[in-house]
């Protein structure tokens, strides 16, 4: 008993002791300034008293700032954090002190951080990471610098960077798109250019290679005339006459496409009948389709088709489809071509072969120019692949429509001409004249011609064919030298070219008009160019006539046949 | 780290492989709350390394825990374990103090 009451007495004495420490460890603690919160218990609640300070107005700028703050030991260690960054790393400030910083950071970029959270302890560092929250990883800026009031511990600042990095990726994505768009831009200005260039170069061309066809085509019609019983110079001469034929029609179909392309071909537009249209075109290609031993079937309805087309470019689309069909298919085949009224208010022409087909994905393309549906095996016929070009481009400038079917290789095609109708059914009495007339070619008088071409061998050509149809002429191979042959010479006609050097041929016509002397004579001005524009021009400049060179025989002849009777006056004047 | 000798306090039963529980109850990171962790933290660093377990109590969040170790002045360690409970009221920037008052160290004579 008495030993147990000394062993009570001994634990309730280290008790009080352990007490008596505490309580003086406490007022020493309070005392040396250790404490900075009491608790306080009032009305059975408690209360956690904080003391404020000096400090107050720091402790609020860093707690109400935008970035997130810490205070880390050189191990990393949280000992201090603001609530903002709890708030960005998504965990309670609680859990967050006493963590490292780089557990948040994702695995890429830990060694990054660490190593240049060491280096801040003597220095300011900077780093971009990306940082791992339960919802996402969000991209933010770390700036570290050393805490020089503690030894070994620096502070953190960290920054999201979501806004500025969206931010920045916007303008980099606006920048790109200004980019493509300036260089979409520059490209399609410079295949605007190449387009436009290959326009020009194409219509350069065709009008350079007119312009020996001239001469040649005169000479081989020179040849007919003259004749030969040669049969080897016969058939020679009826080779190069066809060739010649094709050449031109090559360089005119060249000339037009470019014309359309340009926009500068005019429709001379009358109402006609469709059916006329067929006849025409058939007419002209029926040796074409015959050579090829094909069958063609004409299918016209017995009631008239009105449309408001140029009958001319209008017989040469139908032509060039007829040729198409005919080139594209075997020899023997079969060539159907029809016209129907198909709606209300449009024309159907329809030209079918039962030849070498098309392609399904060469449907599209075979009206793109120079394209043709087959390059090896058409190569074989002659052609550009312009035809088709020219054909639909034409068919648009009438405000209609050119298709293709085909059910594939070897099934044949069929080409679609669809024509709204004329608004009135009423026709033009006649077929326009044709541009060849057809005036008999000899039993003229013999006319006084002269020739101004500074192509010696055009002028010559031309000359040789006048003479041989018993004509008087001269030639002159510029202009000062025409205005001398012409006052010498006194002559009924002059075809005056126009592209002379020096003096062109509109000066030398205004300078022949101004001559009294010269009052009525007929002047054509022979050119490479036959647009409105061109025809007015040489009108304006006194010329009577325009004719595009190299000007078929038919042409010239009707110009003499058209030329004033012979009457003695101008006989006697002309001899004195 | 710490072998058992001469210097080791007799109070200090803890073996070397008995994790210590220590609670320091803050007031939300107040100065004080703030330098008494760092202090704590670099103490068992030195004197503890891989066998001690830091909890800090928020008092600011929830006044009523400060019941259960009956505490009065913030910032305060209490030393969970070993046995017996102790408690260390400051911000054990007094590391002398602080090292007698968990017992790592004895009373000076």
């Amino acid at each position: 008993m008495e030993l147990r009451t000394l062993e009570d007495l001994r634990l309730e004495n280290d008790e009080l002791r352990q007490r008596l420490e505490e309580a003086e460890s406490t007022i020493q603690a309070i005392s040396s300034g250790e404490v900075d919160a009491f608790l306080v218990h009032r009305n059975a609640e408690d209360h956690v008293l904080v003391l404020g300070g000096v400090d107050r107005p720091y402790r609020l700028l860093i707690e109400r700032m935008q970035q997130g703050a810490a205070t880390l030991a050189a191990d990393e260690t949280i000992f201090y954090v603001n609530q903002r960054l709890a708030d960005l790393l998504g965990v309670p400030l609680s859990d967050l002190i006493g963590s490292r910083l780089s557990d948040f950071v994702v695995e890429a970029d830990r060694d990054e951080l660490s190593n240049a959270l060491a280096l801040a302890l003597t220095e300011d560092i900077y780093r971009e990471v990306s940082i791992r929250r339960a919802d996402g990883i969000f991209p933010a800026g770390v700036s570290a610098s050393p805490l020089l009031v503690d030894e070994d511990m620096i502070c953190v600042l960290l920054t999201d960077l979501t806004g500025q990095k969206r931010q920045e990726e916007e303008k980099i994505r606006f920048l790109e798109g200004q980019v493509a768009r300036v260089a979409a831009e520059s490209t399609s200005a410079a295949l605007r250019e190449a387009d436009r260039r290959k326009d020009e170069f194409l219509a350069i061309l065709a009008h350079e290679l007119r312009n020996p066809l001239g001469p040649l085509r005169n000479g081989i019609h020179l040849l007919g005339k003259i004749g030969s019983l040669e049969p080897l110079a016969r058939e020679t001469h009826q080779m190069m006459a066809r060739q010649v034929e094709n050449l031109v029609r090559l360089v005119d179909d060249l000339l037009d496409v470019g014309r359309v392309t340009r926009g500068v071909i005019k429709l001379r537009k009358e109402s006609i009948d469709a059916r006329l249209v067929l006849h025409r075109a058939v007419e002209s290609c029926r040796d074409f389709i015959a050579q090829r031993n094909h069958r063609l079937k004409i299918d016209l309805p017995p009631y008239p088709l009105a449309v408001e087309v140029d009958l001319m470019r209008m017989i040469q689309v139908v032509v060039n489809l007829l040729k198409n069909a005919a080139k594209f298919t075997p020899k023997g085949g079969r060539i159907v071509i029809t016209a129907e009224r198909s709606a209300e208010s449009s024309a159907t022409i329809c030209v079918r072969d039962n030849g070498r087909g098309i392609e399904p994905r060469l449907l599209s393309e075979i009206f793109d120019l120079f394209v043709q549906a087959d390059s090896t095996a058409s190569r074989s016929e002659e052609g550009l692949g312009i035809g088709l070009t020219l054909s639909r481009r034409l068919t648009e400038l009438h405000g209609g429509t050119l298709s293709a079917k085909s059910a594939g290789l070897g099934k044949g095609s069929e080409f679609v001409i669809s024509l709204p109708l004329a608004e009135t059914q009423s026709l033009t009495a006649e077929a326009p004249v044709s541009r060849a007339s057809k005036a008999p070619p000899s039993l003229q008088p013999a006319r006084r011609i002269l020739i101004v071409d500074d192509n010696r061998d055009a002028a010559g050509s031309l000359g040789l064919l006048l003479r041989l149809n018993g004509h008087e002429v001269r030639e002159a191979n510029d202009g000062p030298k025409a205005l001398v042959a012409a006052s010498e010479f006194h002559p009924d006609l002059i075809f005056l070219d126009i592209g002379l050097p020096g003096m062109d041929g509109y000066q030398v016509a205004t300078r022949l008009r101004a001559n009294p002397d010269l009052g009525d004579v007929r002047m054509v001005a022979l050119s490479g160019y036959g647009s409105d524009q061109d025809r007015a021009r040489s009108r304006a400049a006194g010329f009577d006539d325009h004719l595009v060179k190299p000007a078929e025989v038919g042409r010239l002849e009707s110009v003499l046949a058209s030329l004033p009777p012979v009457h003695a006056a101008r006989i006697n004047k002309s001899r004195g | 780290m710490t072998s058992v000798s001469e210097q080791e306090p007799p109070t200090a039963r803890a073996g070397a492989e008995e994790i210590w529980e220590l609670r320091l109850y803050v007031a939300g990171q107040t100065p004080k709350s703030v330098t008494a962790f760092k202090n704590l933290k670099l103490l068992c660093e030195e004197h503890l390394a891989g066998r001690y377990r830091i909890e800090v109590v928020d008092l600011l969040v929830n006044p009523r825990l400060a019941r259960e170790d009956q505490i009065l002045a913030i910032p305060t360690l209490v030393r969970k374990l070993p046995d017996p409970i102790r408690r260390i009221i400051g911000d054990l920037s007094d590391t002398e103090r602080t090292l007698v008052g968990l017992q790592l160290r004895p009373r000076r004579p």
